[in-house]
């Protein structure tokens, strides 16, 4: 396939897909690592907290005796309540409130708090770059605009890029190579890298769009404009009483027998307008759930029609487990973490075709693999810190990035850089299994925690084996 | 269905005979196509989704066997040897950092450019999908999905210009009328 476009055009388009991957490299890099690793958030909660009650199913009638025991203790309560129900990948069961959050067994009393602030800071680090909520949310959709910028300016900078969809010169030089890894995973990840860019986007974008729609056609109200899209919340003035989630749960059986329930909220909780509402799964379906609403004595009101409403609000309910991999199971959440890698990669590529390229060398050179290879260092090294202090996820995370890159800048040396980077990485991965092994005992042996457990094993093994195999060459 | 797509476009590639033009048709074709009995297992939604994955994975098999033959073709060792200032190209002179100057204009540039793509294709992007004969949910969100999108390309098109004037012209045009339908 071979577009049209005169020389010039084309050597603009590339000196702009150059300079808006340069400007934005850093901050792109750590947003599809963390991205990656994120996509396997609902695991990592359970490998960092493994001492907990896992259960498939929670008796219902329990769930109500957990929230009449919160409001007992919490007689102001306000605000929403969250009681998220054991599901797919999730075996266990909390309980969210302005009073704190706990994790619940079996017969509904209440476990430990809900702790695994080293995937927190991991999401975090992905949604919002550890910057404020708003803030850092619009930053990392600007990263997303940009990532579209980059793949409309990458196609069109290289005509051929289609007609040399598999060729590969493995044995050529560095840049040669580089290229080649850069444009084959870019043209064959294209939809990957656009349905990600668009979806991850939206969240922050979303905020200006929402001011300019409220403005427009819904005299500056924002609330107006969520009911529009979202579906507005139903009116109900009652005399409080706690609510009735088993029967409301029974009710939905009822009407809705292929839902999927792993979640009630109780919304506006302890006031005259609360109510129930339960978010399912539905078998094939990309929203995030449906949302059935029940008043407080479990009675059906109506559903949100994430289902069946409006072609739009099935749409904006989808954005997120497209954006997550979170539909499919456990052969989409390896095809997003494959494809997370080659984004990185990607990405990565794109600074080192351009290194390679200059004549000269300066920090930037020093610096990059630092930044690069001490990214993977930064995340297990915090990993470990997170597991044997319990805090300072995110401190950890920035300091050793920081020191890794100083290591870098300092020493000059970037091919050694990168070898102690890579051996650090996989000494910390050993590490991180023998302290969670140490400190929570035969709960690291078992179920997920013993899955991650093995596969940091298995990774760190075979890297440091692979370094000494090649020093021994 | 979607492995013997990205076989026959692999094929095709690595022998370009006119006789086996239509393969390239035909690869495609089967990749598409490869919907129909994803859709029948797992439903319209999903098979959308992996009628457009699972062929970036799949073609990795045939990219890496293509490296694997060029590592082992004669020569490549030698290739691997040379020097790497005799392979070396003239960088993009753009972004030299030794030219601060240069790079100060490519930041001011790109400054002014992400808020006036921005909110120009925001603004047209929610009045364009307006004028959709749409239920009002399905144009609303619609513009809030395609609003970065649209961003993207405006900002990609802007960045490739080689001067800015005609460009920011027509974009505050568009900006200003957009904003009179919205608005005015």
């Amino acid at each position: 396939m071979k577009f049209s476009l005169s020389p010039a055009l084309v050597k603009r388009y590339l000196q702009s897909h150059s300079w808006i991957g340069l400007a934005m490299a850093a901050v792109l890099y750590l947003v599809c690592v963390s991205g990656t690793v994120a996509v396997f958030a609902r695991y990592l909660d359970r490998w960092e907290q493994p001492d907990v009650q896992e259960f498939t199913r929670i008796d219902t009638a329990v769930l109500d005796d957990v929230y009449r025991d919160l409001v007992e203790q919490a007689p102001g309560l306000s605000g929403d309540v969250l009681v998220m129900l054991p599901r797919e990948g999730i075996p266990r069961a909390s309980l969210v409130s302005s009073q704190g959050a706990w994790l619940l067994n079996e017969d509904g009393s209440r476990g430990d708090t809900v702790s695994s602030p080293w995937t927190s800071m991991l999401v975090s680090l992905h949604d919002q770059l550890h910057l404020s909520a708003t803030w850092g949310m619009i930053l990392v959709s600007i990263t997303g605009v940009l990532m579209t910028a980059l793949i409309i300016s990458g196609f069109l900078s290289h005509p051929s890029i289609f007609k040399d969809a598999f060729h590969f010169r493995r044995g050529a030089s560095a840049r040669l190579q580089q290229t080649d890894l850069h444009n084959r995973l870019s043209v064959w990840a294209a939809p990957f890298h656009l349905i990600i860019a668009v979806s991850g986007a939206y969240f922050g974008v979303a905020v200006f769009i929402n001011a300019i729609i409220a403005g427009a056609f819904f005299e500056g109200d924002d609330d107006a404009l969520l009911a529009e899209v979202f579906g507005g919340p139903p009116a109900l003035e009652q005399q409080v009483e706690p609510v009735n989630i088993s029967r409301a749960l029974e009710n939905l059986e009822a009407i809705a027998p292929g839902a999927d329930p792993f979640y009630v909220t109780i919304e506006d909780a302890n006031s005259p307008a609360q109510y129930m509402l339960i978010g399912a799964h539905h078998t094939d379906r990309l929203i995030y759930a449906e949302q059935y609403r029940f008043d407080q004595h479990g009675e059906y009101i109506d559903n949100v029609g994430y289902t069946d409403g409006p072609v739009g609000r099935q749409a904006i309910f989808s954005v997120f487990r497209i954006h997550f991999g979170h539909f499919g199971g456990l052969p989409v959440l390896f095809l997003y973490g494959f494809l997370g890698i080659a984004l990185c990669v990607v990405c990565v590529s794109g600074v080192n075709i351009w290194l390679n390229k200059r004549k000269q060398s300066d920090f930037i050179n020093d610096i990059w693999p630092g930044f690069v290879w001490g990214t993977p260092v930064a995340i297990l090294g915090s990993a470990l810190i997170s597991l044997l202090s319990g805090f300072g996820a995110a401190v950890g995370f920035w300091c050793l990035l920081l020191l890794c890159a100083l290591i870098a800048l300092y020493t000059k040396q970037a091919a050694k850089v990168r070898k102690w980077l890579i051996t650090a990485s996989a000494v910390l991965a050993l590490l991180l299994v023998v302290c969670h092994t140490l400190i929570y005992g035969s709960d690291a042996l078992q179920g997920v925690a013993l899955v991650i457990n093995a596969a940091l094993l298995l990774s760190g093994s075979l890297v440091i084996a692979g370094l000494s195999v090649r020093q021994q060459r | 269905m979607t492995l013997a797509g990205v076989a026959l476009l692999y094929f095709r590639w690595c022998h370009h005979t006119a006789s086996r033009a239509w393969w390239v048709g035909a690869g495609w074709l089967l990749v598409l196509l490869a919907i129909v009995p994803w859709w029948a297992g797992h439903g319209g939604e999903f098979a959308v989704m992996y009628t457009l994955l699972v062929p970036g994975v799949l073609a990795w098999l045939f990219v890496t066997r293509q490296a694997l033959l060029a590592a082992n073709r004669p020569g490549s060792s030698k290739r691997r040897n040379l020097r790497v200032e005799d392979e070396r190209q003239p960088a993009i002179t753009v972004f030299k950092i030794d030219q601060p100057k240069r790079w100060g204009m490519l930041l001011l540039r790109s400054l002014i450019i992400l808020p006036v793509a921005g909110a120009v294709s925001l603004l047209a992007t929610v009045a364009l999908t307006d004028l959709l004969p749409w239920h009002k949910n399905d144009t609303l969100v619609l513009a809030l999905l395609g609003g970065s999108l649209v961003w993207g390309i405006v900002a990609s098109w802007l960045l490739a210009q080689a001067s800015l004037l005609r460009p920011v012209i027509v974009l505050v045009a568009v900006g200003l009328l957009s904003a009179l339908y919205l608005f005015g």
